[in-house]
C-alpha cells in the first residue's frame, strides 16, 4: 500500500466579493497516493484548476487542512511555501509558461538555480533533461523558435530537471495536436513509471485521461469519486 | 539570494530593457531632462561662485563713502583721496602709495550676436589701477595712456560686444574712444569691464574731481584694521573700509543665493514629473511581465529577488539617463559664458562650471527618483496572486 503524497481534510474554498460568495469546495476530503498518475476530471467551473493551485501552494484555502506527506502546507507562510514549492513541485501548464527571453536550456535551468549545484552540475542535469524529452538539438532556441509541442516538452524538462517528486499538469495537451499530445503524454507516463514521479493532471481530454492510472471526478466542488482505470 | 539567481534575474531584466525599449527610453529621457535642468542651474551658481572667488583680494582695501552700498552711490572727495595717501599699513611703490582712485559709469553698447543693447561698466582709474587687480595680464595691444580717450577691454566682453576689437573706435558720451588693448584677470568679474584713464572718464562725463572709490594695496590683510581705525579717527574721512573680497562677496551673494535656491525647487518640481513618468512606464512594464513574475515565483524565486531585478531595471535606466544628462550638460554648459545683471545695473559675465559635486548631486537625484518611482509598481508586481 502506497503512502499518501497529498491529503486534503475538510477543505473549504470560496471566492467572495461585496455582493456574493461563490463556493468552490465544501468540506472536501481527498487523498492522492505517492507515485500516482492521476487525472482530475470534471466540467468547467468545477474547481479542477483551483484544486491544482491549492495542491501546488499557489492558492489558499479558507478552512481545512492540506498535507504533503508529513508536512502540513496550508499554514506555511509565503517564504516557506516558496521554498517548499522549489523542493517538491513542478508545474506544467497549457500555456507552457516559458520565459520568452531565455533559451530552452536557460528555461530548464531555472529551478536548479535554487539549489546548491555548481554551474557544471546544472549544465549536466539540463542536458540530461533535454535529452529525455528529445530536445538536445533545440537547447539554444528561444520559445518563439520552437513549436507548441517542443515548448511543452521544454516545460516538462523544466519540471523534472530538479528531480521533484510531484508534477502538477494543467491541461498539458490543451494547445497541442493529437500526435504531439501523445508524445507529451508518453513522456509523462515515462516519468511516472520509470522515474517514480507523482503526476496530477487536470484535463478535459479523453485520450489524456486514458494515460492516467487513477482519476478523480469533481462535481460542483463537493463530490469526488475515485475511479481505478485500466493501466495503460 | 545566490549569485546565480541574481545574475539570471538581471539577465532577464536586461533582456526586458531591450525588448520594451520605448518604456526604457521614456525612463532614460525623463531622467536626462531632470539632470540637465539641475546641472544647468547648479553650474550657473557654481560658475558665478568661482568667478566671485577669483574676484577681489584680501590684501586690497576698498574704500567708499560711509553709507554707500556700492560704488554707484558712493562719492569721495579729492581731500579724502589725498588723506589716504598717508594712511598706515599701505604698500608703496617708488615712494608713492599704491592707490587707485576710481570712477565708474554705465555705458550702453550693442552685442555682436544679437545686436541688442547691453550695459557695461567703463571704469576710470589711475595708473596703479591694473596693478591693484591680482592676476592682471595684458592679453593684446597696450595700456591706455593718461589723458587720452583710450580704453582697455576685458576678455570676457571683448568677443561679445560689437566694436571692441583692438583699433576700433567707440563713441561714448559724445567722444570717440579708441580700443588699445585687452586684458584678462584669471576669469574674475572685472573681466566684464572696460578701463580707461580716470581723468579722461571724469572729463568725458563732466565729473571733474569726483571719485566713487579708492583701492589701496595693504602690506598684509591685518593692515585692514589699521586703515579702518585711521578712517574712523579722522572726521574728514569716515569711510566704509573693507577688503575687496568682502565687497564683492556682499555685492554678489544675492545672485548666488537666487540661482542656488532656484535650482533645487525647479529640479524637485521636474523630479515629480519624472517620478510620474517612471512610475507609469514601470507600471506598464510590470503589467506586461505579470505572468513572468508568477512563473518565477512558482518555480521558487523569492519575491525579494524579483523585486530587486525590477529595481535594477528602473535604476539602470535612470542612471543611464543621468549619465546622458550629465554628458550633455558638460558639452553644453561647462565653460559657457553667461551674462547677468550686476548690482550696479551693469553686465557681469562668468563661465558656467560643471564639476564632480554637481554631477554627483544630479546623479543621486536621478537614482533616488528612479528608486522611489519603481517601489510601488514593483511591490504590486511581486505580490500578485500566484494562481494563473
Amino acid at each position: 500500500m502506497k503512502d499518501a503524497i497529498f491529503t486534503l481534510k475538510k477543505v473549504d474554498k470560496f471566492y467572495s466579493d461585496s455582493n456574493e460568495r461563490v463556493g468552490i469546495f465544501d468540506k472536501l476530503d481527498m487523498t492522492i497516493k505517492d507515485g500516482e498518475f492521476c487525472a482530475i476530471l470534471g466540467p468547467s467551473g468545477s474547481g479542477k484548476t483551483t484544486l491544482l493551485n491549492i495542491l501546488g501552494g499557489v492558492d489558499t484555502i479558507n478552512s481545512g487542512e492540506i498535507w504533503f506527506r508529513d508536512t502540513r502546507i496550508d499554514n506555511l507562510n509565503q517564504s516557506q511555501l516558496t521554498r517548499w514549492r522549489a523542493q517538491n513541485v513542478g508545474f506544467i501548464f497549457q500555456q507552457f509558461n516559458l520565459i520568452s527571453l531565455l533559451s530552452a536550456q536557460q528555461n530548464v535551468e531555472l529551478p536548479l538555480l535554487m539549489t546548491k549545484l555548481t554551474r557544471t552540475e546544472r549544465q549536466r542535469k539540463v542536458a540530461a533533461a533535454l535529452e529525455l524529452v528529445g530536445l538536445t538539438d533545440r537547447a539554444k532556441h528561444k520559445p518563439a523558435q520552437l513549436s507548441g509541442g517542443q515548448q511543452q516538452r521544454v516545460a516538462i524538462a523544466r519540471a523534472l530537471v530538479a528531480d521533484l517528486p510531484v508534477l502538477l499538469c494543467d491541461e498539458p495537451t490543451g494547445n497541442l495536436d493529437r500526435d504531439t499530445s501523445n508524445e507529451v503524454l508518453e513522456t509523462l507516463r515515462l516519468l511516472n513509471k520509470d522515474f517514480g514521479k507523482s503526476i496530477i493532471m487536470v484535463t478535459h481530454d479523453q485520450t489524456a485521461q486514458s494515460f492516467a492510472r487513477t482519476s478523480f471526478r469533481l462535481d460542483k466542488g463537493t463530490f469526488i469519486e475515485e475511479v481505478l482505470l485500466a493501466c495503460a | 539570494m545566490s549569485p546565480a539567481i541574481l545574475s539570471r534575474l538581471i539577465y532577464i531584466t536586461l533582456g526586458n530593457i531591450f525588448k520594451r525599449r520605448w518604456v526604457s527610453g521614456t525612463i532614460v529621457l525623463a531622467s536626462t531632462l531632470v539632470v540637465i535642468v539641475l546641472v544647468g542651474f547648479l553650474s550657473m551658481s557654481e560658475g558665478f561662485r568661482q568667478a566671485l572667488n577669483n574676484t577681489g583680494s584680501e590684501n586690497i582695501a576698498m574704500l567708499m563713502s560711509g553709507q554707500a552700498q556700492n560704488e554707484m552711490n558712493s562719492q569721495l572727495t579729492r581731500e579724502q583721496i589725498e588723506l589716504l595717501q598717508s594712511a598706515p599699513g599701505v604698500k608703496k611703490l617708488d615712494g608713492n602709495t599704491l592707490l587707485s582712485s576710481e570712477l565708474s559709469v554705465i555705458v550702453g553698447v550693442r552685442t555682436r550676436a544679437e545686436n541688442i543693447k547691453r550695459n557695461i561698466t567703463l571704469r576710470g582709474m589711475t595708473k596703479y589701477g591694473p596693478v591693484l587687480r591680482e592676476g592682471f595680464k595684458l592679453t593684446s595691444g597696450r595700456m591706455f595712456s593718461p589723458g587720452l580717450n583710450e580704453i582697455l577691454v576685458g576678455e570676457k566682453i571683448a568677443g561679445e560686444v560689437k566694436g571692441l576689437d583692438v583699433g576700433n573706435t567707440l563713441r561714448l558720451s559724445g567722444s570717440d574712444w579708441t580700443v588699445v588693448g585687452t586684458f584678462s584677470l584669471a576669469g574674475n568679474l572685472f573681466e566684464s569691464e572696460v578701463w580707461a584713464d580716470l581723468s579722461s572718464v571724469q572729463s568725458a562725463y563732466n565729473r571733474h574731481n569726483q571719485y566713487q572709490s579708492a583701492r589701496i594695496a595693504l602690506i598684509d590683510k591685518d593692515a585692514l584694521f589699521d586703515l579702518t581705525l585711521y578712517s574712523a579717527e579722522d572726521i574728514r574721512l569716515d569711510l566704509a573700509v573693507q577688503s575687496e573680497k568682502q565687497y564683492f562677496s556682499k555685492q554678489t551673494e544675492g545672485m548666488v543665493n537666487l540661482v542656488s535656491y532656484l535650482a533645487w525647487p525647479l529640479a524637485i518640481l521636474l523630479s515629480i514629473g519624472t517620478f510620474t513618468g517612471i512610475y507609469n512606464a514601470m507600471q506598464i512594464s510590470i503589467d506586461s511581465r505579470r505572468r513572468e513574475f508568477v512563473i518565477l515565483r512558482q518555480l521558487g524565486f523569492s519575491r525579494w529577488g524579483i523585486f530587486i531585478s525590477v529595481l535594477f531595471e528602473s535604476l539602470l535606466c535612470s542612471v543611464v539617463g543621468a549619465g546622458v544628462g550629465i554628458g550633455i550638460a558638460l558639452l553644453v554648459f561647462d565653460g559657457f559664458i553667461a551674462t547677468t545683471m550686476g548690482s550696479s545695473f551693469d553686465s557681469v559675465s562668468y563661465s558656467l562650471s560643471v564639476n564632480g559635486s554637481i554631477a554627483l548631486q544630479a546623479f543621486l537625484l536621478s537614482a533616488i527618483v528612479g528608486f522611489l518611482a519603481v517601489c510601488i509598481p514593483a511591490h504590486r508586481g511581486v505580490n500578485q496572486r500566484l494562481a494563473l
